[in-house]
């Protein structure tokens, strides 16, 4: 398959309707643009984690539903069920805490078994700027942890494209699929009453 | 700011939203010397840019390629138009088109033979073409039939076209499509954010608009001479201006309102603070004075020959002209009172319908453009929806009784109330508005409900309030369905003009109003709906071309007016 470039822009269109074709709320839609954009100007390819995060969702493999609870390690959040915690779901999530917590220099932030855990740092990383190095979290399900101190998860620094980001075909394809899903299919009569002169226009 | 403008405070305060954003109004806008067009050509004008006609291969057909460059003070920016046969049968303005008479992009600087050639591969394909931040626009356009066989004909046997004719249609061509911002591949608008020639907005989309309509004079005039070879003459100077380009725009721009908030609330307070500001005038300077006159003649005129299909257009239109003409006989008298334009704004709030208003809301900023200009470089903001996860839910409920509490005032229950939905067609993204009770995809539909989610937010903030009041992140935990309206509620506190406030999918609404509304922004004229889905436009009509501008009035095209017979 070619090699694919796209805008920042077309990213981000493509992104936040993938997330709603999965059957994400607009709201979480949007956040799901914003972090994948913010990947892309890391330097980052997006589709994979976005990609894996999509069919996590769509096949339920991924809980959709966020718990909040305070604990003695700080506020965590968690699946309201058994499977791995929907990253596109708890990634906004996090990131709204994150933001209201990391201020006070004792905040300390878990998000568990999530099961795309470096979309949730993006998430995080692009609302709130926390974090450029650090370690990369692994690829299959585990933990977030964000602290004031310092310590836990963070995303990578690379280096950024100033105008596009190239993505992963395949990835890109699992996106695209998705991103089908949001669209309405056409029948006869929305074709022809659709905006504009008739099919053939002679004016 | 110039010196005027600065020690020139506003007396009277702007409209109010409830007036100015709801949809009936928003759909009797006219352009005003605020509109982007018009804002560019004044840029040009004053920072010398010049033309160049850089490439010209086309045949005996006008199937070719012609690269037309605009060269301003610190770089270039080349329009690659791409001419093609068209087969009657694929002839369509819709989205869903596939093949036009014409295509182009808009290179970033000046393009290379084998950047043309790109181009040649893929802008012909529209959206299925690979771009890159280099293309800044991408494009097409179709043939009037109306006239270009008409005008080509005339030329070719050394005649200009009848000017009934001309007037009728008013443009050569019309763009069926006008892409920027990333779209393809194309480059993003923040690749030029901050170039100071393209400050405004949607300039670059203009710049593209303007230069292809300086190809189709190339057009016609080049297939003239091969069919009249020695006989045939080029377009008489006042034909050429009077030439707009003409644009089919449909559900697409709907959308976009939508989503920019603050961008719309950025036009919207430009051009009040604009009105403000003429009308809280003390007096009327004679130069003006004699200027508004003059320019409410040939607004009468250009109203007069303002002639469309739709019926109920052709109403609205007749009771403009009616409105006008009180108007004329008003003014004289009104501008020798004190606050002569306040005078006669009043005049036209007691006297005048809602789209004669907006009309003479053009004719005051027209003669002042050095106290209302530069409220044009306002007109683009920096966009950013943020949500405040950490707003107690009594402060967001506030904001919203205080902010938005014009959604009480809609009637949001019953099947009427969300009769429509506004959704992206499989079939090439087309934008559509569905019926949600006869039709699949109402769960697909765009976020464009914003009164209805208001209410449905403020149901569930009521109950969560009154419980606990808790903090953003917490309530959108339980409820991230509406996750979007609260962070748009956020976004746009203070922000009076960013919403329309009407339900946007009530049975009735009609998206040609908020077409309108952003054509008008764009400088449109002589809109011709021609359902209330779309309408046809004419973009440019009176400017000068590119040839021409260095030595012409950037601002002398306000209601253009068809010229007089030319032989």
């Amino acid at each position: 398959m070619a090699v694919l470039h796209l805008s920042f822009g077309e990213l981000s269109f493509y992104c936040c309707r993938a997330a709603f074709g999965a059957g994400l709320s607009w709201g979480l839609a949007e956040d799901v643009a914003v972090a994948a954009v913010w990947l892309a100007r890391q330097g980052r390819d997006p589709a994979p984690l976005l990609a894996a995060a999509l069919v996590s969702l769509t096949d339920g493999a991924a809980e959709p539903s966020v718990k909040h609870e305070q604990s003695e390690i700080g506020t965590v959040l968690m699946a309201d069920g058994k499977k791995p915690l929907s990253a596109l779901v708890s990634g906004p999530s996090a990131a709204d805490w994150w933001q209201v917590m990391k201020q006070d220099p004792a905040a300390r932030l878990g998000v568990r078994n999530v099961d795309v855990p470096g979309w949730v740092i993006a998430c995080i990383a692009a609302r709130t700027g926390d974090g450029s190095t650090g370690t990369r979290p692994s690829d299959g399900p585990g933990d977030v942890v964000m602290s004031a101190d310092g310590s836990g998860t963070r995303p990578s620094g690379e280096t950024a494209h100033a105008d596009h980001v190239t993505v992963d075909p395949d990835a890109w394809a699992i996106v695209q699929r998705h991103f089908r899903l949001s669209l309405v299919p056409s029948t006869d009569a929305s074709r022809s009453a659709g905006a504009g002169a008739g099919l053939v226009d002679t004016d | 700011m110039t010196a005027a403008a600065e020690t020139t405070r506003p007396a009277v305060p702007l409209r109010p939203a409830d007036e100015v954003m709801r949809l009936s109004r928003m759909g009797a806008s006219f352009p005003t010397r605020l509109s982007f067009m018009r804002s560019l050509l004044r840029r040009m004008h004053r920072e010398n840019w010049w033309f160049e006609q850089r490439r010209f291969d086309l045949d005996a057909q006008g199937f070719g390629t012609v690269v037309l460059t605009a060269h301003t003070p610190e770089r270039a920016y080349s329009l690659v138009v791409f001419s093609h046969d068209l087969p009657p049968e694929k002839r369509t303005d819709r989205v869903i088109a596939e093949a036009w008479d014409a295509t182009f992009s808009l290179y970033d600087g000046i393009p290379s033979d084998a950047d043309i050639a790109r181009l040649a591969d893929n802008t012909p394909k529209q959206e299925a073409g690979r771009f890159t931040p280099r293309e800044l626009v991408l494009g097409r356009a179709n043939r009037s039939l109306r006239l270009f066989s008409h005008v080509t004909e005339r030329l070719a046997a050394g005649q200009q076209p009848d000017i009934e004719t001309l007037a009728r249609v008013g443009y050569l061509m019309r763009t069926t499509a006008v892409y920027g911002s990333g779209k393809f591949g194309c480059g993003d608008r923040a690749l030029i954010a901050d170039r100071p020639e393209l400050q405004g907005a949607f300039q670059v989309e203009m710049l593209a608009v303007w230069l292809f309509r300086w190809f189709t004079v190339h057009l016609i005039e080049h297939l003239a001479q091969v069919r009249g070879g020695d006989s045939a003459v080029p377009l008489a100077p006042e034909v050429r201006g009077f030439l707009g380009v003409g644009n089919a725009t449909g559900l697409g721009m709907a959308p976009f309102l939508g989503r920019h908030p603050q961008l719309v609330h950025a036009w919207v307070t430009a051009r009040e603070t604009a009105l403000a500001r003429v009308r809280s005038l003390p007096e009327a300077m004679a130069e003006t004075r004699a200027a508004f006159l003059r320019l409410l003649v040939r607004a009468r005129q250009h109203v007069g020959e303002w002639q469309v299909d739709d019926p109920q257009q052709m109403v609205r239109i007749a009771g403009v002209q009616q409105d006008l003409t009180r108007l004329s006989e008003a003014a004289p008298g009104l501008l020798d009172e004190a606050a002569p334009w306040e005078r006669i704004w009043q005049f036209g709030q007691a006297r005048l319908g809602v789209e004669a208003q907006e009309l003479l809301l053009s004719l005051l900023l027209e003669p002042h453009g050095a106290l209302v200009d530069d409220l044009a470089e306002r007109m683009h903001v920096s966009e950013h929806l943020a949500l405040d996860p950490g707003m107690r839910l009594s402060e967001l409920h506030r904001l919203i009784r205080t902010q938005q509490c014009w959604v009480d005032a809609l009637p949001l229950d019953g099947p009427e109330a969300d009769a429509r939905f506004w959704y992206y067609s499989e079939e090439k993204l087309e934008p559509r508005l569905g019926h949600r009770h006869a039709e699949p995809g109402g769960m697909l539909e765009m976020p464009l409900a914003f009164a209805r989610d208001i209410r449905s937010l403020v149901a569930d903030l009521a109950q969560a309030d009154a419980a606990d009041d808790t903090i953003v992140a917490a309530f959108l935990l339980r409820h991230p369905q509406h996750r979007h309206t609260v962070r748009r509620v956020q976004s746009i506190a203070g922000l009076d003009y960013a919403e329309v406030r009407d339900n946007l999918v009530a049975d009735g609404v009609r998206p040609i109003d908020l077409l309108r509304f952003k054509l008008a922004f764009f400088g449109a004229s002589k809109f011709d709906p021609k359902s209330d889905l779309w309408t046809r436009i004419t973009l440019f009509q009176g400017a000068p071309q590119p040839d021409e501008l260095a030595d012409a009035d950037p601002d002398g095209w306000a209601f253009a007016v068809r010229p007089a017979n030319v032989i």
